[in-house]
């Protein structure tokens, strides 16, 4: 079975390839965030497109399950050489050259449509000095067509449609042997820990800063369910306030989700208290 | 104070409640839930550890609620409270604990805790919820006109 490929840029992972975003959100619950822009239609954040950038937790799991390949680039990619660039220009002439054939194809077939009504037009013309014939007729819409079809122009060259390659085929890359993300302090452990065991219980989870907590978990997929609980790490000894508190049930209650302070116990095993207002204000 | 001193509920918790500022805060999350909430079946009782609760139903239909009343000047580390909700689960036979914070000035905040993972409300249960208290608001308002 082939590995995920990760490309590693400094501490950010990323996936490149389509199908394996796909295989990743469908068969291992990795959602991550596309964080590409769609080149059809720049201007916007609705919609983005690859690569998948990874929360550090998803790559710090997929990591430690296997799944994935982390690629780090070994040279510079160096500037194309004057072959090279023949080769390109050469390679791109030939792509307007055949859509240039192809559009003006399609343009004698849209001519060929129009064929019945310059011949009703030329028809009713003909009526009103009544003494030209049918072929005459006939010979006078063939003429008149192969008059148009010279008139064809050639494809604009601003119209043409241009490949964009997805992937640098000049990149070169080699494998990186890493057993785990980077991990600075006990809070990243945490959340990572954290990650991992709500994942193992079948839950979907996404980046949680827009809920103010450190990650959103679903009971399926996100695109189809709103997610139940927004998950706040913190270190086993830290001490909460009672302000804190009701800041958290408070935003619970708002969001209709519930609060899990997670924390590391002693021993590495997670766990979780649930905090919801009590509706009593 | 004084006035809270010759409270008979006051009076009355004196002799089960030996630390003053655990009676004060029991007092003051009581008379909230009992004069202000209109919580029924009130009850105050006593745990292991020298803890005392109050209980009671938030609706005289409602399942039964304990309240852990604690100063707003207090931090807790989630340890802390972990073991707190365990050990009160064993005696409550109830794994949902409300954590009352009480300030000096008297506001009290009160927390919904659970160990382990508990779901939010379903919206049925919102909707639910949210035809009770229009029914409560409308049952006040007849009351007042």
């Amino acid at each position: 079975m082939n590995k995920i490929k990760i490309r590693k840029l400094d501490e950010n992972y990323m996936v490149w390839n389509a199908s394996d975003i796909i295989e990743l959100r469908n068969k291992h619950r990795i959602v991550g965030s596309l964080i590409g822009c769609l080149p059809r239609i720049p201007r916007q954040n609705q919609q983005l497109g690859r690569p998948l950038l990874l929360l550090r937790e998803e790559a710090a799991l997929l990591i430690k399950r296997d799944i994935c390949q982390v690629l780090k680039e070994i040279s510079e990619p160096t500037n194309p050489d004057d072959k090279e660039i023949e080769e390109f220009k050469i390679k791109r002439d030939q792509l307007y050259h055949e859509q240039n054939i192809l559009a003006k194809e399609d343009r004698l077939k849209e001519l060929e449509k129009l064929r019945p009504r310059i011949y009703e037009g030329m028809k009713r013309k003909a009526k009103k000095d009544s003494n030209i014939s049918s072929e005459k007729l006939e010979e006078n819409v063939n003429e008149k067509m192969k008059n148009l079809e010279k008139r064809i122009d050639n494809l604009p060259e601003s119209a043409q449609m241009l490949q964009i390659p997805t992937a640098c085929t000049r990149l070169i890359e080699a494998p990186e042997e890493i057993n785990t993300v980077a991990i600075t302090d006990k809070l990243d452990e945490t959340k990572i820990r954290v990650f991992e065991d709500l994942h193992d219980r079948g839950y979907f989870l996404t980046n949680g800063s827009k809920f103010g907590g450190d990650f959103l978990v679903y009971p399926g997929d996100p695109c189809r369910y709103h997610s139940h609980y927004v998950v706040i790490c913190l270190e086993n000894h830290a001490k909460i306030s009672p302000q804190q508190f009701s800041t958290y049930s408070r935003l619970a209650t708002i969001v209709k989700k519930t609060i899990l302070l997670s924390y590391l116990k002693d021993d590495y095993t997670v766990h979780y208290i649930s905090l919801n207002w009590a509706g009593i204000s | 104070m004084t006035r809270t001193i010759n409270h008979p509920k006051y009076r009355q918790l004196c002799a089960t409640i030996d630390d003053e500022k655990q009676r004060q805060m029991i007092f003051e999350v009581y008379m909230d839930l009992s004069e202000v909430r209109k919580w029924h079946n009130l009850n105050i009782r006593k745990l292991k550890a020298n803890r005392f609760v109050v209980t009671g139903n938030p609706m005289a239909s409602a399942a039964e609620n304990a309240v852990y009343p604690v100063s707003s000047q207090d931090k807790f580390s989630l340890g802390e409270i972990t073991d707190l909700l365990s050990s009160m689960k064993e005696e409550l036979q109830s794994p949902i604990l409300i954590l009352a914070f009480i300030d000096q000035d008297s506001t009290i905040a009160y927390s919904k805790l659970q160990n382990g993972l508990n779901p939010p409300e379903t919206p049925r249960q919102m909707q639910d919820k949210r035809k009770w208290a229009k029914h409560k608001f409308a049952r006040r308002k007849n009351k007042f006109t």
